[in-house]
């Protein structure tokens, strides 16, 4: 850096973006698969969340989300679950109206009462909804926190009524307001599930369930599997037959995206799109990085010589090349990091699919070890990609030929 | 037995097109606390033998023996140790490092020796800068200093090892007489006071002949 300021100082900068780039899509995928309230158990999560039926004989061809009774068929009582939630997949806009009598559009969430049970929601006031006021349909809420105080102003928010679409609903709890980040627990206004659907078999109903720690989600998909038998046999009445796509899903394949109701998620192929990205983001700066070393090193020849001469070994000649480009590299690093993390509290949309989330990534979501583990992990694999060619090179120098060097 | 000793020394060096006999039959041996001067025409070889001497380059063909060592047999990792506990290099161009100060040039052979601590690596730069007179200059980086003062600095760097050869490759060649004459006092007293074996490079006659013995070289033989 001393000798060659302009040199370093792109070097790091160079390095800087790269690990920037990488942290943004790590930080991206981390988002979407790691665990944070309320979705305190992703790892133990899986979601049965659409139906896919055909009829051979006339062409037909229906998918969707399913209805509450195809859910239950398929999913409910099933070996290995610890509890189920049935909700409704996503949230619906809505306009609300409280007692400030300003309109607000809020995100609504139907859930039923084991909902509460399989996320971490923070309760701050009042009482979740029970089965009961589920089965019976209840007009009651859970808001949160920043939708109280939209629909109340300063006023005790548990016990008030509010216009949700025209339908008077009572507010019985204040939970703290949840990140859009959290798909699947996410909304601003929670109510019972309706039970009733317009078909028997599609409806908009998602089972979320929680499954007993240490329990493979294999087991659980072959009971899955063995339900959709079931239900063939019910429907092989009407001529219909269930199509298949792998349901149910875990986050990281949740996260990877499912494309449709009639499409099998295929998690691999986002596995292999990562590392070709993590891959491209490297080797491309890895490039530039060792041609820039080469350039530094070409103008340490003679100090590499006068080094050799007062008893360097060539191993240590490498690894002094590479301890000084992993200090530089790990600089580098720590610029992007943080840039990285300072980008994505700033541009927190490109997180969601909510587009501009209302609650942002916070840093405890973004800083974990992991991401630092990821950050080292890159900063290493750059370094050694870029240093070691140079490194080694620099280290088959004959001596006189670098201390007689211009 | 001789602290130096040379036997049936060739060098070539080929390319594609040509071949250069830089050494021929080259046998030579330097007693221990010995002050040796090569002379000779530019191009006769005598920076090669240095170079061989000082294990920085390999013979063609002949054996190269230091401190009854057989070190023609040594591997490249064997060669670094060795050159690091038992020899010092004075250059022309003296080839301090820009970057690090007076104190981190003259320890630089010192941090590639294994069991020497950082107080024990400070006190020995401090006891060869104060001998040389450069313990003000300490902490200045090479370009603050005069062509002498860095030769200086390249004598305190080359003896710092308490190495038994220092090889000194035209160390007067960039100086002025007199700072020539105090770096070729600096090294008389070396060889006096220390008893360490000197071989130089030199095509200053006068200087030459203050040393126990010249070796005269043309066309890469030794002819007297």
């Amino acid at each position: 850096m001393r000798t060659q300021p302009v040199i370093g100082w792109v070097t790091i900068i160079g390095t800087a973006l790269s690990i920037f780039l990488i942290m943004v899509v790590v930080m991206m995928q981390q988002v979407s698969i790691l665990s944070f309230a309320p979705e305190t158990h992703r790892d133990r999560m899986l979601y049965g969340m659409f139906i896919h039926i055909v009829q051979p004989e006339n062409g037909g061809d229906s998918s969707s989300g399913m209805s509450y009774q195809t859910a239950k068929k398929l999913y409910d009582g099933l070996d290995g679950v610890e509890d189920i939630s049935y909700n409704n997949n996503g949230v619906i806009p809505c306009d609300a109206r409280g007692t400030t009598d300003r309109v607000i559009s809020v995100d609504l969430h139907s859930t039923d009462e084991a909902f509460w049970r399989i996320y971490d929601f923070d309760l701050i006031e009042g009482r979740f909804y029970d089965a009961a006021e589920v089965g019976a349909g209840s007009n009651l809420a859970v808001i949160c926190e920043s939708t109280a105080a939209a629909l109340f102003g300063g006023e005790h928010p548990v016990g008030q009524h509010f216009m949700l679409d025209h339908n008077d609903f009572e507010v019985i709890g204040i939970v703290g307001d949840v990140s859009p980040l959290a798909s699947k627990a996410y909304g601003q206004v929670f109510i019972p599930i309706s039970l009733e659907s317009w078909d028997p078999e599609f409806g908009n109903v998602i089972a979320s369930m929680l499954v007993k720690d240490g329990v493979d989600f294999g087991h659980i998909s072959e009971q899955v599997r063995a339900r959709y038998a079931e239900f063939d046999s019910e429907l092989a009445a009407d001529g219909k037959e269930t199509v298949y796509h792998g349901s149910p899903y875990d986050q990281e394949t949740i996260a990877g995206g499912v494309d449709g109701s009639n499409t099998t998620p295929d998690p691999e192929s986002g596995r292999r799109m990562r590392m070709i990205i993590y891959i491209i983001l490297l080797i491309v700066p890895a490039i530039n990085l060792s041609s820039m070393l080469h350039s530094r090193l070409r103008h340490r020849v003679n100090e590499i010589g006068v080094e050799r001469a007062f008893g360097c070994t060539r191993r240590r000649i490498i690894s002094d090349i590479i301890s000084e480009s992993l200090i530089v590299t790990v600089a580098g690093g720590l610029i992007g990091l943080v840039a990285a993390i300072v980008f994505a509290m700033c541009y927190s949309g490109l997180y969601s699919d909510f587009g501009d989330a209302a609650v942002s990534p916070s840093l405890s979501m973004l800083l974990r070890p992991q991401t630092f583990a990821y950050a080292l992990v890159a900063c290493f694999i750059l370094n050694i990609i870029s240093a070691a060619v140079p490194a080694w090179q620099a280290s088959r120098l004959n001596p006189v030929e670098a201390l007689n060097a211009r | 037995m001789a602290l130096i000793e040379l036997n049936g020394i060739e060098k070539v060096y080929r390319t594609k097109e040509i071949e250069t006999t830089a050494l021929e039959n080259v046998n030579l041996k330097v007693e221990k606390g010995e002050f040796v001067s090569i002379m000779g025409p530019s191009g006769c070889g005598k920076s090669t033998l240095l170079n061989i001497i000082g294990l920085l380059d390999k013979p063609t063909l002949g054996t190269v023996s230091l401190i009854g060592t057989d070190c023609s047999k040594l591997g490249d990792t064997a060669m670094s140790h060795f050159r690091n506990a038992n020899i010092g290099f004075v250059f022309q161009s003296f080839h301090l490092i820009p970057s690090l100060n007076v104190a981190a040039n003259v320890e630089l052979p010192l941090t590639y020796r294994s069991g020497i601590g950082a107080a024990e690596r400070r006190k020995r730069v401090d006891e060869v800068l104060e001998r040389l007179g450069m313990t003000h200059r300490r902490r200045h980086l090479p370009s603050q200093l005069s062509g002498g003062q860095c030769q200086r600095v390249a004598i305190a760097r080359a003896i710092v090892g308490r190495p038994s050869i220092v090889l000194a490759d035209e160390p007067t060649g960039n100086l002025d007489s007199s700072m020539g004459d105090e770096v070729m006092q600096l090294l008389h007293d070396l060889n006096r006071q220390d008893g360490i074996t000197i071989v130089m490079v030199t095509h200053n006659e006068a200087q030459a002949r203050q040393t126990d013995r010249i070796v005269r070289f043309f066309d890469g033989r030794i002819i007297s």
